[in-house]
């Protein structure tokens, strides 16, 4: 889902930076009055988890690879505005030192899957386990959190890859940058992502949920109440 | 953070598993994630490169391009090249989190 250099046309890639840069700016001022400085480990630790978890590449026998993103995890974990640096920070560290993700590409990459994945996966969290604190709920939240946070961002991903035919052709109407159209990106992007890499975010999410759960619930940003978050 | 030693150690286990996920898509032939070819595989499959994309491909040159440090094939040395970019990759990611944060976040005496 890391979008390479060349993939985007400006005019995709430069609106992109600034979505994401709007969206680091308020993350900033979210997370300066909301977190204090004993959830900086927190914060780090979901980012190297972040980026493991991104190594395991998995494959679509025969087909294509993918991969989780920890996004889902990472916002019921510190707070989706929190997971918005936290993942931003990776994707940038990714483009930069591993050439995973263009470096033109890291605002629309931090937009889909540290933005868009983070506030989608919250609010499925938070839909399905509402106040409930019954186990089998929290662990079902948690796996759909992650598998529809997983998804969406595919499809964001998917999306941008399609539109770019349309937008940015020579007169001749040949593709300057993803040369593949909407019917084809989308597909090509959402099937592996809904039959198993998304299955596979649900798991991480739910399973590590359930351990940080079992250790200790109130370390969850989610399932604190507004007033007990510091 | 009390048990700092087994966080420690639970990421550089992680980071030893990690090349699975670099063996296990060669074991089912499993090619490049969508979308993510380099411009010789578009060459290949389209017969051409687009022009933006030929303009803007190469335009940065990273410094363990695709995880790979030792690149003869093999896949010991993909393995281990992979290990230790896990390694270099959570030290960054940590390391760059105290940093911002650091920055953005005011400190309360703890």
């Amino acid at each position: 889902m890391h979008i390479p250099d060349g993939y985007l046309s400006p005019k995709t890639y430069i609106p992109a930076f600034g979505v994401s840069l709007f969206f680091w700016g308020v993350a900033m001022r979210v997370v300066r009055k909301t977190l204090s400085s004993r959830s900086i480990p927190y914060l780090a630790l979901s980012a190297a988890f972040s980026f493991l978890v991104m190594m395991f590449n998995v494959p679509e026998p025969g087909g294509t690879t993918g991969h989780a993103v920890g996004g889902a995890i990472a916002s019921l974990l510190i707070g989706p505005w929190a997971a918005v640096i936290s993942i931003s920070i990776v994707l940038i560290i990714q483009a930069l030192f591993f050439g995973d993700g263009g470096i033109t590409a890291i605002g629309a990459n931090s937009f889909n899957m540290a933005v868009l994945m983070p506030f989608v996966s919250y609010l499925v969290f938070k839909g399905i386990a509402g106040r409930s604190r019954e186990k089998r709920r929290l662990a079902v939240a948690a796996f759909l959190s992650g598998y529809v946070g997983l998804n969406v961002a595919a499809l964001c991903t998917a999306i941008l890859f399609g539109i770019q035919p349309y937008i940015a052709h020579s007169p001749q109407g040949v593709p300057l940058y993803a040369p593949y159209p909407l019917q084809v990106a989308v597909p090509a992007m959402l099937v592996p992502h809904l039959l198993i890499f998304g299955v596979v975010e649900g798991i991480i999410t739910s399973l590590v949920f359930l351990y940080l759960y079992s250790r200790n619930p109130m370390a969850l940003y989610v399932m604190r109440s507004e007033d007990e978050r510091p | 953070m009390r048990d700092r030693k087994k966080i420690v150690l639970s990421l550089v286990v992680a980071a030893l598993l990690t090349p699975l996920g670099l063996l296990l898509p060669r074991l089912f032939r499993a090619g490049d994630a969508w979308g993510e070819w380099d411009t010789d595989d578009i060459a290949r499959t389209l017969g051409y490169v687009p022009d933006g994309m030929a303009r803007l491909a190469e335009l940065w040159r990273a410094p363990i391009p695709d995880y790979s440090i030792w690149g003869d094939g093999s896949w010991l040395a993909a393995s281990a090249s992979y290990f230790v970019s896990a390694l270099v990759g959570i030290i960054l990611s940590v390391g760059a989190s105290y940093l911002v944060l650091r920055f953005i976040v005011k400190r309360d005496g703890n």
